[in-house]
């Protein structure tokens, strides 16, 4: 099935025959896999299909930061505002938990308590559980 | 042994069995009919476009084959204008025939020509703005200011990345 149709399709009708319309949805999935990060965030701003592909690599290795708000790493998703981290995405986008693959943390030592208690947490949350599902 | 591979247009082509194999999918058929001259039909596959592939396959014939252990998209990302100066040029076609074959390398199962196809329109989207991303789309911006706001709220966490 083709990605456009797939995803509803967002093509300007009157132009059909877009350069990558015909590639099956793997293949496209394969291209956008080779694509650098700075790449990704450019085509998820292009259209809510190619938000949809990018957003699936993009998502494949993420990074929480504890540089700053480091109450939120111990708050609940729901009050969670720290816009460093992927966790707003993937609370209102729960089919992206099923493409991470790796999990990077930064932290300073002293809160590494936290961190531990924090990625258990969603580690539990967002991967485990996801793969049991 | 030469093997008869026959393209949708009707065109026949006679190949070592070496070079057709490098076709995961003939490679397949070939085992499942055993030692035949049956030619192997392509239903999906033009004769310009199999005469490219098989090019690729010649050049490569002596290549380890795929083995599954490849490393992950994340580590290819890094290399993703890793591609042969061979392989460059041969993939420097227009762009109906670069489409052409990457379907044809995705239905004959040959992954590193795959691989090919896609870095090379990879690197044609590389560094491009959103806007530029749409243009060679084609597409339209579909986002409202509120739903663009929210996407790029929601991978702020990726810009250092």
């Amino acid at each position: 099935m083709q990605i456009w149709r797939r995803l509803g399709g967002h093509l300007n009708p009157s132009k059909m025959a877009g350069l990558l319309d015909r590639l099956p949805y793997d293949v496209l999935r394969l291209v956008f896999d080779f694509l650098d990060v700075e790449t990704l965030l450019d085509a998820a701003l292009a259209s809510h299909a190619l938000n949809e592909i990018a957003s699936l690599s993009l998502y494949t290795s993420i990074t929480f930061n504890s540089d700053t708000q480091t109450r939120a790493w111990h708050s609940s998703p729901s009050n969670y505002q720290d816009r460093r981290n992927p966790i707003i995405a993937l609370e209102r986008r729960p089919h992206l938990r099923e493409v991470v693959r790796s999990v990077v943390l930064y932290s300073t030592p002293v809160q590494m308590k936290y961190l531990i208690f924090f990625f258990t947490f969603y580690s539990c949350r967002y991967l485990v559980r996801q793969s049991n599902d | 042994m030469p093997v008869l591979l026959v393209t949708s247009d009707n065109e026949q082509f006679r190949v070592e069995k070496v070079v057709a194999q490098r076709s995961v999918l003939i490679k397949n058929m070939l085992e499942d009919v055993g030692e035949s001259d049956q030619p192997i039909p392509l239903p999906n596959v033009t004769a310009p476009v199999l005469k490219k592939v098989l090019e690729y396959c010649d050049h490569h014939q002596t290549d380890p084959l795929p083995t599954g252990d490849e490393p992950s998209a994340d580590e290819s990302r890094k290399r993703t204008t890793d591609i042969s100066e061979w392989d460059q040029k041969f993939i420097t076609v227009d762009q109906e025939m670069l489409f052409e074959i990457i379907l044809a390398a995705n239905y004959l199962d040959i992954k590193p020509l795959l691989d090919v196809g896609c870095k090379t329109v990879a690197n044609m989207i590389k560094g491009k703005s959103p806007e530029e991303i749409r243009k060679l789309f084609n597409i339209v911006n579909d986002f409202t200011p509120e739903e663009e706001a929210q996407i790029k709220k929601e991978n702020e966490w990726a810009e250092d990345r």
